[in-house]
């Protein structure tokens, strides 16, 4: 008897080492995007997401002091005044000064949390002097980008999920450690860092999401209407979000992957970009010629 | 003058018989087994029974199961170039190689179980009887729907009927940006009717007993 508890304790142990073990050599933080067992938010990459964290914490600070303080009175009186100890409960109705009190000390802790939020909210929503306009129309399952004004307009693409990856999540992907698991995509959308970047969403069949949580940003795609929202991302690097609205079966398979590159890199990826462009445009207008000379 | 006439000739005639060549060699041979990897946008939509598209007007999305292989990768293309309009199928359609779209058409040319259909389908009423003739669906999609004579052409016996209508519409359909299909052929043959007539035609098309199905995920992995 004796023998066996210890025979399947060993075994849990040695189980438990096992998967310590796996976990030691798993999937590594992922920059801009999830982190391993992460607890807080993205560490932010721009002005509006850094001011989402201080208010974030400013708010679980309150929020705490106001626990701790109510249940401290509520516990201490229910201690020290016990029915046991030979303690009389009050009999008294009513009582305005009391009534006014529990009224007026919320209100002003709301105000007090309200007035920096209401700050930010407005900030977030200031899309205007944009230095580039980016169109992000959601699709059954990806998402595509044009750009339509400011440096680049006019390039235009659409980014979808590695199809690796894809067929990979069909056996739950066991025993592959990939950071950018299901968030690896064939073309980034590529924006310059330290410029307001005014994303306009939009859908082409049911309500997506833009997001990344990186930026703080997170706007419904709305099939028939545009809304939009904006970012200044203030450190190079990639930036990882997920579609966040569910948008159908393939909802969990449409990353959203934002390169951020200093000016002059952001300046040669548009060249190349448009000269990629020019030239699948070109034999088509060699045929137009063609044809107009027949 | 007449050598270099017939070098001419025969140069245009090398020339002729390299196009053909190379058109013949541009056919890619599509996989079956490779295709079921690639399907995963596909099943979002057409591997879900009764599955709804809502734009531009909401109707049940066609069954593409025992379609034939010639006619997905026609379509595929035609959505990839732009001559069917249609923002999602495009957007599906760009990320498409020549290759995946054969993969593709071939898983589902031989998915779903296969039907033994009647040659003739069930006799339309005179009105009916008239569009059809007016239209001449069977001289291309078969006499019984199912048949095409070519098979880059659809089999559409049994097609969503929602879905015949709308697709008859988008062949009208000129000048808009994201709607319509400019199929030179189906585009005459649509324009010569009404939208009720459409509709009549593809309520009757949609009743035919057909092949196509739509074959849903095992809900066990």
């Amino acid at each position: 008897m004796m023998n066996s508890t210890t025979k399947t304790f060993a075994s849990g142990l040695l189980w438990a080492g096992a998967w310590v073990a796996t976990a030691a050599h798993a999937v590594n933080d992922l920059p801009g995007g999830p982190a391993v067992r992460q607890l807080n938010m993205h560490p932010p990459a721009t002005k509006i997401a850094a001011e989402q964290h201080s208010l974030h914490w400013m708010m679980m600070i309150i929020c705490m002091l106001i626990f701790v303080v109510v249940f401290g009175v509520m516990f201490y009186s229910i201690w020290k005044h016990r029915k046991s100890v030979g303690h009389k409960p009050a009999s008294f109705h009513e009582s305005v000064k009391v009534e006014i009190a529990w009224t007026v000390v919320p209100l002003i802790i709301v105000v007090i949390m309200a007035i920096p939020a209401t700050r930010a909210v407005v900030a977030q929503k200031d899309t205007s002097n944009a230095d580039i306009t980016i169109k992000a129309t959601g699709y059954q399952w990806r998402w595509g980008y044009d750009y339509l004004k400011g440096e680049g307009d006019g390039i235009s693409f659409i980014s979808s999920l590695d199809n690796e990856q894809r067929v990979l999540s069909n056996t739950g992907a066991k025993g592959v450690n990939l950071d950018n698991y299901l968030l690896k995509v064939d073309n980034p959308l590529v924006v310059p860092v330290n410029k307001k970047i005014r994303i306009i969403t939009t859908s082409s069949d049911v309500i997506h999401a833009f997001a990344v949580p990186s930026f703080g940003i997170k706007q419904d795609a709305i099939p028939g209407f545009v809304r939009d929202t904006w970012f200044k991302a203030e450190m190079t690097g990639d930036f990882y979000g997920q579609c966040q609205e569910l948008c159908g079966k393939e909802h969990a398979y449409m990353p959203i992957h934002v390169k951020v590159l200093s000016e002059a890199d952001y300046s040669a990826w548009v060249k190349t970009q448009q000269t990629k462009k020019s030239a699948e445009a070109q034999p088509a207008q060699q045929v137009a010629q063609a044809n107009t000379a027949k | 003058m007449q050598s270099t006439f017939t070098r001419l000739l025969s140069a245009a005639l090398a020339l002729l018989a390299f196009s053909f060549q190379s058109a013949n060699a541009q056919e890619v041979k599509g996989n079956p087994v490779n295709g079921e990897a690639k399907i995963a946008m596909c099943i979002g939509c057409h591997g879900i029974p009764g599955y709804q598209a809502s734009f531009p007007e909401v109707y049940k999305v066609p069954m593409i199961s025992r379609q034939s292989a010639k006619y997905i990768v026609s379509s595929l293309n035609a959505y990839k170039s732009g001559e069917r309009k249609h923002p999602t199928m495009r957007s599906v359609a760009a990320g498409l190689s020549d290759q995946d779209m054969a993969d593709i058409a071939a898983y589902y040319d031989g998915h779903g179980p296969a039907v033994t259909l009647p040659e003739q389908p069930s006799a339309p009423s005179a009105r009916v009887n008239e569009l059809l003739t007016k239209g001449a669906c069977n001289s291309c999609h078969g006499a019984n729907f199912s048949k095409p004579i070519d098979a880059s052409y659809p089999k559409i016996a049994g097609q969503n009927r929602d879905y015949l209508y709308i697709a008859l519409k988008s062949y009208k359909t000129d000048g808009n940006a994201t709607w319509g299909r400019s199929n030179p052929v189906m585009g005459t043959i649509a324009k010569q009717f009404s939208n009720a007539e459409l509709k009549e035609l593809a309520n009757y098309i949609g009743r035919q007993p057909g092949e196509l199905h739509v074959v849903p995920q095992s809900k066990f992995r």
